[in-house]
């Protein structure tokens, strides 16, 4: 395995975790579309 | 025929636990730290209490030097399944002498919890909890998230460390060496801790209005049990405490985080952002975490409850959430839970059993198993309807081109029907005890599958065959069962072998 500068480690990190916040985001928007949905519906 | 173990094997398993044992003593330093700084000298003299335990422990272990330190399969097994027996008791002690338990039972069932990543809980008046104390508990979850035994595989290496690590339900390795792998777990974990706590602390100051010093405390604690997927909260009315949106959301995403296998972290550390579309395991919990949150979605609109879109779509989205990554965190009571519909009780227990992914800290089924059953049932259909010559590809991807084979996919349906016989299992025990169908099932996939939400069934009054059911639950669900077997399988070479 090469080696990485503990910055790089932090760098990589830190962009795992905008991922997972978009991700989440994302989750959020959807929730918020389905619940307009489905009250429109019911 | 059974081959009854030999002094050789009692002394290859207990030097691995002697040195996890000093591990855990060592982890003790945290807490009492922590105790000293708040000057909590009760706290602090159980924590010196526990350490000593340990050290006990570790020191009896060092005594027995076998031949050759080096474990086989069955070794690394049975020192897992013990491990987590003797860790949430000794664990227990600083939880035992606060007196915010009834019984010394009750702070070993929370001990257990918290290990376990769980988050059930018979603690009384836990919002006068010493702060060192409730450190400690949530710490529990960081030590069982990450793996004792991983954190012990951190510090050393020696033989036997694969057997070690698969035991702690862990199945993928990302580099050759186990020590590398774990340590590359642990950086994961400390990136996060850092992101997380100062992500955590801001919302805290900034949406909910606590002073600095608290937000970072309580930041702290949420992210040990977001991000280890436990379900334990600084206080007792769990994320309803806060009354922000924005702080559901920063903990959404550190259990999102934990509930990620490591295999996935590597890919998006390494930038392989592709892996995210093809992988099996993340294509089957998107669609499961899509189908549970319209179920739940559907459900509370039907029963009117939670008003406008955007007050159902935030309780929705928190619960199914932490429900599916198997954290815990609850912005509603348990009293609330329970008069959720059909259908929001059906999403929200069937996101519970299917859990996170494996090789991550959540618990339950594994979307990788869900998806790899699924998969088995669609190429058998193909099979059938396809011309009897033709092949059917029995591939995946999963970091990586991979071949289901007939062992891999008996591997898999054996473990998802145990698990689901865990769950009935501890419904049946529920039924028994008065409990109705849906509170007792729901209690036990919460922990059976380490969740930790509740309908109220766990509390101090519990009875005592239902709290060791659900303790029993949480100790097969967080190992997966193959360490367990093997510890029974080994004590029975122990007393009916030859």
């Amino acid at each position: 395995m090469r080696r990485r500068a503990p910055l790089d480690q932090f760098r990589a990190g830190l962009l795992v975790f905008v991922w997972e916040a978009v991700f989440v985001t994302v989750a959020i928007l959807v929730a918020l579309a389905l619940a307009v949905l489905v009250l429109a519906i019911v | 025929m059974l081959l009854r173990p030999n002094r050789v094997d009692f002394e290859i398993i207990g030097f691995y636990m002697g040195r996890i044992s000093f591990v855990m003593a060592g982890a003790t330093i945290f807490p009492a730290l922590w105790a000293i700084g708040g000057r909590e000298w009760d706290p602090f003299a159980s924590f010196v209490l526990m350490a000593g335990v340990f050290t006990l422990f570790g020191a009896a272990g060092a005594r027995s030097k076998p031949p050759e330190a080096r474990l086989d399969w069955s070794h690394g097994m049975v020192v897992v399944a013990l491990t987590w027996v003797i860790v949430p008791i000794v664990g227990a002690i600083p939880l035992a002498l606060s007196g915010h338990f009834v019984d010394p039972l009750d702070a070993v069932f929370d001990a257990l919890s918290g290990l376990s990543t769980t988050g059930l809980s018979v603690m009384q008046d836990l919002d006068h909890l010493a702060p060192s104390l409730n450190f400690w508990r949530h710490m529990l979850h960081f030590l069982g998230g990450q793996g004792i035994i991983l954190a012990a595989l951190s510090l050393f290496a020696g033989g036997g460390g694969l057997t070690l690590y698969y035991g702690e339900a862990r199945d993928e390795k990302i580099f050759p060496s186990v020590t590398s792998t774990a340590r590359f777990i642990w950086a994961v974990a400390l990136v996060h801790l850092v992101f997380g706590v100062l992500l955590l602390g801001i919302v805290g100051v900034v949406a909910v209005g606590l002073d600095p010093l608290r937000s970072v405390f309580h930041g702290l604690l949420v992210f040990f049990a977001a991000f280890d997927t436990g379900g334990f909260a600084p206080q007792s009315t769990s994320l309803g405490y806060y009354h922000s949106w924005w702080y559901e959301a920063a903990a959404s995403i550190l259990m999102v985080a934990g509930a990620m296998s490591f295999g996935l972290h590597f890919a998006l550390w390494r930038r392989r952002t592709r892996e995210v579309g093809r992988n099996l395991e993340v294509r089957t919990i998107v669609a499961t975490f899509l189908g549970t949150l319209t179920l739940t979605i559907v459900g509370l609109a039907v029963a009117g409850q939670y008003g406008g879109a955007v007050g159902l779509s935030r309780t929705a989205a928190f619960q199914v959430v932490s429900a599916h990554t198997g954290t815990g965190f609850a912005t509603v009571p348990s009293s609330e839970l329970l008069v959720w519909s059909g259908l929001a009780f059906g999403g929200m227990t069937i996101a519970m059993a299917l859990g996170g992914m494996a090789s991550s800290t959540a618990g339950g089924v594994k979307a990788l198993r869900v998806g790899l059953t699924l998969k088995v049932l669609r190429d058998q259909v193909r099979q059938v309807l396809l011309p009897e010559r033709s092949v059917v590809p029995r591939a995946f991807h999963h970091g990586g081109r991979r071949i289901l084979t007939a062992p891999v996919a008996q591997a898999v349906l054996a473990v998802s029907l145990l698990y689901v016989a865990l769950y009935l299992f501890g419904a049946g025990v529920g039924i028994a005890h008065g409990a109705p169908l849906d509170a007792a099932l729901f209690e036990s996939i919460s922990a059976g599958a380490n969740v930790g939400l509740s309908v109220g069934l766990t509390d101090a009054s519990m009875p005592v065959v239902l709290q060791l059911t659900y303790m029993a639950q949480m100790w097969l669900g967080r190992l997966e069962f193959v360490a367990v077997f093997s510890l029974i399988g080994f004590l029975v070479a122990w007393v009916r072998g030859r």
